[in-house]
C-alpha cells in the first residue's frame, strides 16, 4: 500500500467580509460570523503499489481540494493521510513557478527543492528542458507562457521528479494533441514500472484508458469507490439521470446550438441501450436505438429526419437519413414509416434509428435535425448539434480504430 | 528553521536572482545601491546640518555631519527595505505558497539579505571615507560582523511575524510603511541621540534601532566598541523578535496555503 486516506474532511471558513474574522477572535469564538462549507465530508480509500485512480465528479465536488490535501499543501480539518514514497504533483497550471522566473531557472529552483545535489541538478534540469520541447522559451519569464507551455514545463519537471506516486489535476487539458500524447506515454511507462498515480480528470477516455479504479466524487462524498469502467458508467449514468430529472430535456438544446426554419420542433433526443434504459454509455457490439421527438408548428411536405455522429476529435462517422435507407439494400438498412404524405401542423411523433453498436470505445457526440425538400435540394427546418454526447467503453476485445470490423480471420 | 540550512542553495539562488532582477533592468545597476542614500544623504546633510545648523559632535564641518548621518542612513535603509519587502513577500508568492508543497520559511530571508547587500555596498563606500579622514580604529572594526548579524536577526524576525501577519490582515502592507517612516524619523538618525529632551529619552533608551545605529557609529566613526548595556539589549531585542517571530510564522505555517 502506498497511500492510505482516511475519512479526510475539510471545512472552509467563509467570512463575508473580512473584518468579521477579526471581530470574531475579539469575540473569542463565543458570536460566529462565519459560515462553514464542507469541502470534503469524511473521504477514505487506498491506493497499492503500481495501482492508478482517477477521481472524477462534477467541478467544485472536493477533487482539487482532496488532491491539495495529500500533496501536503493545505492541512485536513479531520482525518489522516499516509503516504510511503516521493510524491510529485502537478495540480494548477504555473503552479510552483516563480513567473518572474526564467523556465530554466525554475527548473533548477524546484529540482533543488527537490534535493537534487549540484551533480544532479544540471543533468537533471538538461533533462526536464528536452522533454519540454520548449526550445528558445526556455530562457523567457514563466509569466509569458501560454497554458499549454506552463504545461508542458510543469509535466517535465514532475516526471523527472521520479516519484513514487504522481498527483495530477486536470491540467492535460491544455496541451497540444502531441504534448499530450507524449504525456499519455511517459504515464504509461511509469504504470509499466510499477508506479502509483492519482488523476483527476474530466476526460474520462483518458481515465478509463489510464486507471484502474477510480473514486466518484461528489458533494465531498465519494460516492463510488471500484473498477473504473464501473464507477465511470455510474457516474455517466448519475448525470444523465440529473439532467433528464431536471427539465425532462437534455441539458444542452441552447439556441447556439441550433438552427432551422422552424416549421418543426426536436423536442427530446435519447441514446437507448439494449435493456431499454436511457444511457450515456455504450459496449460495442450492443443494440442501440438513438431517438427523437419532434412536434410540428405548420405543415411540412417532406420530411427528412436525420441522425449525425461525431468522434470527439471531430471526424464525422455517420450521417444518415430515412431516405438513406432504401438507398442501398445490400447493407440491410430499413424504413418503416407511419407517415403518409405531409405531415400536418400540431403533430408530434418519434424517430429511432436503431442498430448494432460497431463504434470503437471513445467519446463521440451526436447531432440530430429535421430536413425538408429532396437530398441534395434540402432546407433544415431544426437540427440541433451536439445534443448528447455518449462513451463507447471497452469490454474485453478490442480493435483500435473508428468502428468494429464483423470480419472473419483465416490462418493457414 | 532547521529546514532553512537544509534548502540554503534554494535561500541562495532566490537571493542571487533578487538582486539580479533589481539591478540588471537598470542602466547604472549596482551603483543605484550608492547613489540612492547619497541622494538622500545629500537632502538630509543641507537640512540637517546646515539649515538646522545640528551639531552631531563628533567634529565640525560637513564631512562630519555627512558620515555621521550615513553611518545611521546606511543600515537603515537596509533594514528598512528588508522587513517592508519580507512583509508582503508571500502574498507575492503565492503560486508558490499556495499551490505546490514550497519550503516557504526560505522566502522572508530573501529581501531581507538581499537588502543587506545593498547595505554592505553602501558600508565599503562608508568604511573608505571614515578610513580616509582617520577615523577607523581595528579591534573596534572587527566588531562589525557581530553587530550585523544581530541586526539580521532583529530584521529577519520582524520580517517573519509581518509576513504571515499580512496573510490574515492586508491592510497591515498599507500600515507598515507608515509605520517604519515614523520609526526612522523615532531612531536618532538624523540627530544625535543626546538632542533628545529628557522626557523622551525613553523612547530612544527601548528603541533596538537606536542601538544598532549608535552601536555603528561608535564602532566606524569613533574607533570604540559599543558600550555592554547597548549590546545587552540590541542581543536580547533580536533574539526575542527572531524567536518570537518565526515561532508565530511556524504555528501559522500550515494554514497560509488556504488563506492566501
Amino acid at each position: 500500500m502506498i497511500l492510505s486516506v482516511k475519512n479526510i474532511k475539510k471545512n472552509f471558513r467563509i467570512y463575508s467580509r473580512p473584518r468579521y474574522w477579526l471581530l470574531e477572535k475579539l469575540f473569542l469564538g463565543k458570536r460566529p460570523y462565519h459560515k462553514d462549507i464542507w469541502a470534503l465530508k469524511g473521504v477514505s480509500f487506498e491506493l497499492e503499489q503500481g495501482d492508478c485512480l482517477g477521481l472524477i465528479g462534477k467541478n467544485g465536488a472536493g477533487k482539487s481540494t482532496l488532491l491539495r490535501i495529500i500533496a501536503g499543501i493545505s492541512p485536513p480539518s479531520a482525518g489522516s493521510i499516509e503516504c510511503r514514497g516521493k510524491l510529485a504533483s502537478l495540480l494548477e497550471l504555473g503552479s510552483g513557478f516563480h513567473p518572474e522566473f526564467t523556465g530554466r531557472e525554475n527548473l533548477r529552483l524546484n529540482g533543488m527543492i527537490a534535493g537534487f545535489s549540484a551533480a544532479e541538478l544540471e543533468q537533471k534540469v538538461q533533462g526536464m528542458i528536452e522533454f519540454s520541447e520548449l526550445g528558445e522559451f526556455i530562457d523567457l519569464p514563466v509569466r509569458t507562457y501560454s497554458d499549454g507551455m506552463s504545461l508542458r514545463l510543469g509535466f517535465s519537471l514532475a516526471q523527472a521528479l521520479d516519484p513514487d506516486l504522481l498527483l495530477i489535476d486536470e491540467a492535460l487539458a491544455v496541451g497540444d494533441e502531441y504534448f499530450r500524447s507524449k504525456c499519455l506515454r511517459r504515464m504509461l511507462e511509469f504504470k509499466d514500472q510499477g508506479k502509483s498515480m492519482l488523476i483527476a480528470s474530466h476526460d474520462l477516455t483518458m481515465v478509463r484508458g489510464l486507471c484502474n479504479r477510480a473514486v466518484y466524487l461528489k458533494h465531498g462524498e465519494a460516492k463510488k469507490i471500484g473498477q473504473a469502467s464501473e464507477v465511470i458508467e455510474y457516474y455517466l449514468e448519475e448525470i444523465y439521470q440529473e439532467a433528464l430529472a431536471g427539465g425532462g430535456e437534455a441539458p444542452l438544446f441552447d439556441a447556439w446550438k441550433r438552427r432551422g426554419s422552424g416549421e418543426a420542433k426536436i423536442i427530446s433526443v435519447w441514446v437507448r441501450n439494449s435493456s431499454g434504459r436511457d444511457t450515456l454509455v455504450l459496449r460495442p457490439g450492443e443494440d442501440v436505438q438513438i431517438g427523437f421527438s419532434y412536434r410540428t408548428e405548420k405543415e411540412l411536405p417532406e420530411p427528412l429526419f436525420g441522425i449525425n455522429i461525431f468522434r470527439s476529435d471531430g471526424v464525422l462517422v455517420l450521417s444518415t437519413n430515412q431516405q438513406c435507407a432504401n438507398a442501398c439494400e445490400k447493407s440491410g438498412a430499413k424504413l418503416v414509416s407511419q407517415l403518409t404524405g405531409p405531415v400536418p401542423a400540431g403533430h408530434t411523433g418519434t424517430v429511432s434509428y436503431d442498430f448494432k453498436n460497431l463504434l470503437l470505445p471513445g467519446r463521440y457526440q451526436l447531432s440530430v435535425n429535421i430536413f425538408k425538400g429532396r437530398p441534395g435540394a434540402c432546407l433544415p427546418v431544426d437540427e440541433v448539434f451536439d445534443v448528447l454526447r455518449f462513451e463507447v467503453v471497452q469490454s474485453e476485445i478490442m480493435d483500435r480504430g473508428v468502428f468494429l470490423n464483423p470480419a472473419c480471420w483465416r490462418i493457414s | 528553521m532547521f529546514e532553512i540550512f537544509k534548502q540554503w542553495r534554494l535561500l541562495f539562488r532566490m537571493v542571487e536572482r533578487d538582486l539580479r532582477s533589481k539591478y540588471v533592468g537598470s542602466l547604472i545597476g549596482v551603483f543605484w545601491t550608492i547613489i540612492n542614500p547619497l541622494l538622500l544623504l545629500l537632502v538630509f546633510t543641507f537640512i540637517f546640518a546646515i539649515v538646522f545648523r545640528a551639531r552631531f559632535g563628533i567634529g565640525n564641518g560637513v564631512s562630519g555631519s555627512a558620515l555621521y548621518i550615513l553611518a545611521g542612513l546606511i543600515p537603515w535603509l537596509g533594514f528598512q527595505e528588508g522587513v517592508a519587502r519580507s512583509a508582503s513577500c508571500l502574498l507575492e508568492n503565492r503560486s508558490l505558497v499556495s499551490r505546490v508543497k514550497f519550503p516557504i520559511e526560505v522566502l522572508p530571508p530573501v529581501p531581507v539579505l538581499s537588502a543587506f547587500f545593498g547595505q554592505m555596498v553602501g558600508f565599503v563606500v562608508l568604511l573608505f571615507w571614515a578610513g580616509a579622514s582617520g577615523r577607523l580604529d581595528f579591534p573596534a572594526v572587527l566588531f562589525l560582523p557581530a553587530w550585523m548579524v544581530l541586526q539580521l536577526a532583529f530584521a529577519l524576525g520582524l520580517g517573519y511575524l509581518f509576513s504571515a501577519a499580512a496573510v490574515w490582515g492586508r491592510d497591515l502592507l498599507q500600515i507598515i510603511p507608515v509605520l517604519l517612516l515614523v520609526w526612522m524619523y523615532a531612531t536618532p538618525i538624523f540627530y544625535p541621540a543626546t538632542l533628545v529632551p529628557e522626557n523622551f529619552q525613553v523612547v530612544v533608551q527601548l528603541n533596538p534601532l537606536a542601538a544598532l545605529v549608535n552601536g555603528y557609529r561608535s564602532m566606524i566613526l569613533e574607533g570604540k566598541m559599543p558600550g555592554m548595556n547597548q549590546t545587552l539589549f540590541l542581543f536580547g531585542a533580536a533574539l526575542i523578535t527572531l524567536v518570537a517571530g518565526f515561532g508565530i510564522f511556524s504555528k501559522l505555517k500550515k494554514f497560509i496555503a488556504d488563506r492566501i
